[in-house]
C-alpha cells in the first residue's frame, strides 16, 4: 500500500510544475499529464486484476453465468480507457475532441450491453406469452 | 514497487531541452530553439505512446474474464 502516498506526492509535485508548464510549454504539460496517468494506471493494474479475480470467483460460487459478468467487466474496461482519453483532451482544452471520445465510449458500452437488453426483452416476451 | 522510471526519464529530457532552449534563445537562434523543443516533445510522445499501448494491453488482459 506504499504506492498511495507515493502517487499522491508525485501528483502534487507535478501539479505545481503543470501550473508553470501550461503557461510556457502547453505540449509538455499534456505529455507530462499523460505519462503520469499511464504510469499510475500501469502500477495499479495488477491490484485491479486481483479484485477482478475475486469478483469472478464470487460469480462462480453464486452460479452467475459469464454471459452476465463479462459485459460488466468489459464496460468497466471501456469506461476506463475512454476516461483516459477524455481527461487528457479536456485538460488540454480540446473540448470537441473530448466529447467525440466520450461519444465513442458510450456507443461501445451500449454495443456491449445489447445482448443483455436482448435477453431481458426475450424473457419479458416469454413472461407475456407472446 | 511503483515503476516511476518513465516519469523521471521524461522529467530529465524536459530539463535538458529547457536548458538547451535557453542557450539557443540567448544565442539568438529562435528557430533552432523551437525545433529542439518540438523534437523533445515528439521523443517524449513516442515514449508516451508505448506506455499507453502497454496500459491498454494490461487493461484488456485484466478485464478479459
Amino acid at each position: 500500500m506504499l504506492w498511495l502516498p507515493l502517487v499522491v506526492g508525485l501528483a502534487v509535485v507535478l501539479t505545481v510544475f503543470q501550473a508553470e508548464l501550461r503557461e510556457s510549454h502547453p505540449a509538455w504539460a499534456v505529455v507530462t499529464a499523460g505519462a503520469f496517468v499511464a504510469a499510475v494506471g500501469l502500477t495499479l493494474m495488477p491490484r485491479f486484476a486481483d479484485i477482478i479475480e475475486v469478483f469472478g470467483d464470487m460469480a462462480r460460487v453464486a452460479n452467475v453465468g459469464s454471459v452476465y459478468v463479462t459485459p460488466v467487466l468489459k464496460a468497466i474496461a471501456a469506461a476506463y480507457i475512454t476516461s483516459f482519453g477524455v481527461v487528457l483532451s479536456r485538460e488540454a482544452g480540446e473540448e470537441a475532441m473530448a466529447s467525440a471520445v466520450e461519444l465513442v465510449g458510450k456507443i461501445v458500452i451500449l454495443l456491449m450491453a445489447v445482448p443483455l437488453v436482448q435477453a431481458i426483452f426475450v424473457s419479458l416476451l416469454g413472461l407475456l406469452d407472446f | 514497487m511503483t515503476d516511476l522510471t518513465p516519469i523521471y526519464r521524461i522529467a530529465g529530457l524536459g530539463i535538458l531541452v529547457a536548458v538547451l532552449n535557453i542557450f539557443l534563445v540567448q544565442a539568438d537562434r529562435k528557430e533552432q530553439a523551437q525545433m529542439l523543443s518540438l523534437a523533445g516533445v515528439i521523443i517524449v510522445l513516442l515514449w508516451l505512446v508505448q506506455m499507453v499501448a502497454q496500459l491498454f494491453e494490461n487493461v484488456e488482459a485484466v478485464f478479459r474474464w
